[in-house]
């Protein structure tokens, strides 16, 4: 099964055009500066001039009597969104797994959903993966990477290796 | 405090020649080797994933790894497309006209021994010829103003979107919105919170770096899960990799031309690697008459001319980043957010506070190269096997990479959200055909040019003569109408560039 998109360059431009029209507005509500020059004129002009190309785009398909059909078939519809969806469950719950526990789950979840089947190898990875970039991010580069909220796992880890300090 | 040209040299090799600096370059260039070997990992995207790792280092440590990276991915991008004729990174894409009839007749290890040293050349040529203009560069750009700057960062946007192929309008939507994105958060004159309906992390703006994760990374990684991901198997055996005199002799007019040709297109703001290697390649058939075998069918010269042209962009690339403070491509654009990061803002006056740096950065990228043509001679047999490497497990990492790097920009996860955010949008917007880096381009590009035109409207009162009166300003403002309106004649006549899709 596919889905048809007629017509893509002239609902590109329309939703340019609409944005251009709720920035335009939006910039109107700010304070006025020194002559032409408040928060809201620079907007404006950037939406002005992206009207300008969405209104040229627009002419341009309907001159031209655009033809253009986008065929989206429902299987990488459904693959790109698990994959969002997989991208956003992990930011999600990032603050209550933390990153360790969270990024070894999405590990092992997006790895099986791409194809590796071998059991051993996703543990291997989903596990090494989040450890060895704990140790880069939260101890040599000082990041504060959320913790779980029941157990900080973090903490059972081993400090990092005195000479990676050092070089630090 | 400006200095002198050996002076500088010395005291920017001071930075480099530490043993952490020159272990940056080393673990930047074999990151850049091993992503830029894997098909459609562009050096923009493993820069972009990667950047993140800098913000603990010192301003020109960061910079020696991220240049490492930049080269090595730009360099091995041609690893696949003399094997599989897949470019490994856009800037390739001209290297398997010869690079794979030669791998056909078994002769990969020479093609990529030949595009090894031609890379090489063609770095350290445009990094020679970027130490001595620069910092005249600089100097001349130092006597702008407002309205030069502000006409600089819109002749910037306008040759950006001159180079997204035949879609000149999309680019130049892509360019806008990215100016459009960068005014989110406070206004640069007066403090007002725009676009942030209440919210506090909004009203700080969006973080350039951030959003560059989310357009490079994601969008990227969502591609190819739409592809489907594949495994792709080399069987050919390496050998015969280093080149003899006979062959360098061969090559040695082809490639000189064209690190020159692609230091000068480089230079051009949005003009990257895969234009330079087309042109120099086109410009190379033209050079080499009653070629043997002719172009196309596994000419040595022409792989030394689109490696050449695509490696000597790199150096190009960082004469308006360095001098102006306008990116020359997408990757540099990120250099820039970096260095941002240190809070050092490139441009002319970076010469003058951070002459230490910028030749450090010289140096550094000299360096790069040099490193390049040993590991790409010596470890060839091993870059090739990477092109194997699962993606059911590279990219799952990536989209960790993303979520890490984004938070560790300011700690929080508004920023996460705004990366995936872009991600998706930027993967939407490829789809229908919009170029992402001009959208890039235009984020670093906004500010500057919201500045300089709030502040040269000021000076002015709010005249806009004040363009026409400054020559400069008048004569660049002329090029961008020109760049803008010379593409959608031509491609009204149905006239095809390529596409700059990021390095």
């Amino acid at each position: 099964m596919a889905i048809e998109i007629k017509r893509s360059e002239q609902i590109g431009a329309i939703l340019f055009l609409i944005l251009s029209g709720i920035v335009y507005y939006l910039s109107g509500t700010f304070p006025e500066g020194q002559g032409q020059t408040g928060p809201g004129s620079y907007p404006r002009v950037v939406v002005t001039l992206i009207a300008v190309f969405a209104l040229f785009q627009l002419a341009r398909s309907l001159y031209a009597g655009e033809s253009t059909v986008h065929e989206i078939r429902a299987p990488t519809i459904k693959r790109v969104g698990i994959v969002v969806a997989l991208v956003v469950a992990y930011v999600i719950t990032m603050p209550y797994l933390g990153f360790l526990v969270g990024t070894v789950a999405f590990l092992a979840v997006t790895i099986h959903y791409s194809g590796e089947r071998n059991l051993r190898q996703i543990a291997l990875v989903s596990v090494l993966v989040p450890i060895v970039l704990h140790y880069a991010f939260g101890a040599f580069l000082r990041v504060r990477l959320p913790e779980n909220v029941l157990l900080p796992i973090s903490r059972l880890l081993p400090p990092l290796p005195l000479v990676i300090g050092g070089i630090s | 405090m400006a200095l002198g040209f050996v002076q500088g040299v010395i005291q920017g090799a001071a930075l480099v020649f530490q043993p952490f600096a020159m272990l940056l370059i080393l673990v930047g260039v074999t990151i850049g080797i091993v992503m830029g070997s894997i098909p459609g990992m562009t050096a923009t995207m493993t820069v972009a994933v990667l950047v993140s790792f800098t913000f603990g280092m010192q301003p020109s440590e960061g910079m020696m790894l991220l240049l490492g990276i930049y080269g090595g991915a730009l360099y091995a991008g041609s690893i696949p497309a003399i094997l599989i004729r897949t470019p490994g990174t856009p800037s390739a894409a001209a290297t398997i006209f010869d690079g794979f009839p030669l791998s056909e007749n078994g002769q990969a290890g020479y093609a990529i021994g030949i595009a090894t040293v031609a890379s090489f050349i063609g770095g350290v040529t445009s990094i020679v010829i970027i130490t001595f203009l620069s910092p005249e560069i600089a100097s001349i750009a130092l006597n702008f103003q407002s309205p030069e700057f502000f006409a600089l960062a819109f002749f910037g946007l306008t040759i950006i979107a001159s180079v997204s192929g035949n879609s000149v309008v999309k680019g130049m939507l892509s360019g806008l919105l990215g100016m459009l994105l960068a005014t989110v958060g406070l206004d640069p004159m007066q403090g007002y919170p725009r676009f942030a309906f209440g919210y506090t992390a909004l009203s700080a703006g969006l973080q350039f770096i951030a959003i560059m994760i989310g357009l490079f990374g994601i969008a990227e990684g969502l591609s190819r899960y739409a592809a489907t991901l594949e495994q792709t198997n080399i069987e050919q055996d390496i050998t015969g990799i280093t080149p003899s005199f006979a062959d360098i002799s061969e090559i040695r007019n082809v490639t000189l031309g064209s690190s020159i040709i692609g230091t000068f297109i480089g230079s051009l703001p949005g003009a990257g690697g895969d234009i330079a290697s087309f042109v120099t390649y086109n410009e190379a058939k033209r050079w080499v008459k009653n070629a043997t075998p002719p172009f196309g069918d596994g000419n040595i010269q022409g792989v030394a001319a689109a490696e050449s042209g695509n490696n000597s962009s790199t150096g190009g690339a960082l004469v308006p980043t360095l001098t102006l403070g306008i990116p020359g491509d997408s990757v540099t654009a990120i250099l820039i957010g970096a260095l941002m990061v240190h809070g050092i803002r490139p441009g002319p006056r970076l010469f003058e506070t951070e002459p230490q740096l910028v030749y450090a950065i010289f140096v550094g990228f000299f360096m790069v190269y040099v490193v390049i043509l040993f590991a790409g001679l010596l470890g060839s047999r091993l870059w090739v096997r990477i092109i194997s490497f699962p993606e059911q497990y590279l990219w799952p990492t990536i989209f960790v990479l993303c979520v890490v790097g984004s938070l560790a920009l300011r700690g929080n996860l508004f920023d996460v959200w705004a990366m995936v955010a872009a991600g998706v949008m930027g993967y939407l917007l490829r789809e229908d055909g919009y170029p992402l880096a001009p959208m890039v381009l235009g984020m670093i590009l906004g500010p500057i040019a919201e500045e300089n035109l709030r502040r040269s409207l000021e000076l002015s009162d709010g005249s806009w003569l004040i363009f026409a009166t400054s020559p400069i300003a008048a004569t660049l403002l002329v090029l961008s109408a020109v760049s803008l309106l010379l593409p959608l004649f031509l491609n009204s006549r149905g006239e095809d560039e390529p596409t700059d899709e990021g390095a």
